[in-house]
């Protein structure tokens, strides 16, 4: 290869990676400082919302977030997502179906974990890769695209939050996600949270000093 | 006489070993007893140890038991009644009919027993690993919502004479509007 070619390949990744950049800051949720809120067009009743179920204490705290709420009820196409194998999860939502009289559907799936617990920092890295590559599988499959996402912190969001992110990178997908850290949280952010900060579209901490330390973040006081 | 409860709860998942043997000590039992509880329920956790660990303490405390509605149940010379069971979906009405929530610093069994308005104490696992539990209940005891104790049986006497002379706050309800308001924003 001549001085020539090598420029031109240099300038071309260049290019790229300058185009990819860019595509990233309009993407990424965080760096919309200047957003002007506007009423969404479509009202949230008939959206496609989709909520995480994830393990035991994540779980518990989800569904005591939206047993309050009265808008969920009224969603049409309301989903739920859970391991297979959470049975626990699905004795919770089956309850909570029952007491609010909503309709629902509930997928399954095999969900992987972003991380096994007191993995190292390398390793983390490839089994969260391996994980989102895995779930781009599952949920391609699953062929729906909520318009949000709620989730609030369990290893299983961190992949899901990134498939739907990468999605809207590449233009495809306009999922918005909603990420509600767990109260045990009080200090600082799970490692789910913080791996999610910058993709989430609303950050939400349940405690003041968590929320200062990290600005996107909003705080509404215990929402459970 | 008054016919006052306890209720010890370990979660449901990984067993609170230590929460169950100081719970089901003699010492503890005729100190509470003393201040006029009758009644110990205790939920011992899905694993088989949990319940392997309770009967071998109710032995070691020379109570016979046997199995009514799905507790294993006895009663001490004094006529202190002990019942022990595993997992249960409907923790709330139990709680509801005790007096007093010692429980491990789950979210879960914390928020239960504040919601319910319960005298709580909760019981630092030291065991695990990585403890933000930890966090939530400092958080919750600066408050004024719960009272901690160390899993050493003379801290958790001390914290149970505490807590009969405490008025804890209860924990404000949540605004739930606010995820409607945020549903309805994005």
């Amino acid at each position: 290869m001549g001085k020539f070619e090598i420029e031109v390949a240099v300038c071309s990744f260049l290019v790229i990676i300058i185009v990819l950049c860019i595509r990233l800051i309009f993407a990424l949720p965080s760096l919309k400082h200047h957003q002007i809120k506007t009423s969404p067009l479509k009202s949230i009743e008939d959206k496609n919302v989709m909520v995480l179920l994830g393990s035991g204490g994540h779980t518990g705290e989800m569904i005591r977030i939206l047993s309050g709420s009265n808008t969920i009820p009224k969603v049409h196409n309301l989903h739920f997502i859970t391991s297979s194998g959470d049975s626990t999860s699905l004795i919770h939502l089956k309850k909570f179906i029952n007491e609010t009289n909503i309709e629902t559907k509930t997928e399954s799936l095999e969900l992987p974990r972003a991380r096994k617990v007191g993995e190292g920092f390398v390793s983390s890295i490839i089994s969260t890769v391996k994980s989102i590559l895995f779930t781009f599988i599952q949920f391609s499959k699953l062929k729906i695209k909520p318009d949000v996402l709620i989730v609030n912190g369990p290893g299983t969001s961190v992949p899901i939050c990134y498939y739907f992110f990468l999605l809207k990178f590449l233009g495809i997908g306009k999922t918005k996600i909603i990420y509600i850290e767990s109260l045990a949280r009080v200090n600082d952010l799970s490692l789910s949270g913080k791996l999610c900060y910058l993709i989430s579209d609303r950050f939400i901490v349940q405690w003041n000093k968590l929320q200062k330390r990290y600005p996107n973040s909003e705080c509404y006081g215990i929402m459970v | 006489m008054k016919m006052a409860s306890i209720f010890v709860t370990t979660g449901a998942t990984v067993t609170f070993k230590r929460l169950i043997e100081i719970t089901l000590d003699s010492k503890f039992i005729s100190h509470v007893q003393n201040l006029g509880y009758t009644k110990l329920i205790v939920q011992y956790g899905s694993q088989p140890d949990g319940e392997t660990l309770f009967k071998s303490l109710l032995e070691k405390l020379d109570i016979k038991s046997s199995l009514v509605d799905n507790y294993i149940t006895g009663t001490t010379l004094y006529g202190f009644q002990i019942s022990g069971f595993p997992f249960t979906n409907d923790v709330k009405s139990i709680m509801e009919s005790s007096d007093l929530i010692i429980s491990h610093a789950g979210t879960g069994s914390i928020l239960d027993s504040l919601r319910l308005q319960k005298p709580l104490i909760v019981v630092i696992n030291t065991n695990l690993m990585n403890n933000h539990q930890l966090e939530i209940a400092n958080e919750l005891e600066n408050s004024n919502h719960l009272i901690k104790s160390s899993s050493e049986i003379s801290d958790l006497l001390n914290k149970i004479d505490k807590i009969q002379i405490t008025t804890l706050v209860s924990l404000p309800k949540p605004d739930f509007s606010v995820i409607d308001n945020i549903l309805q924003e994005i």
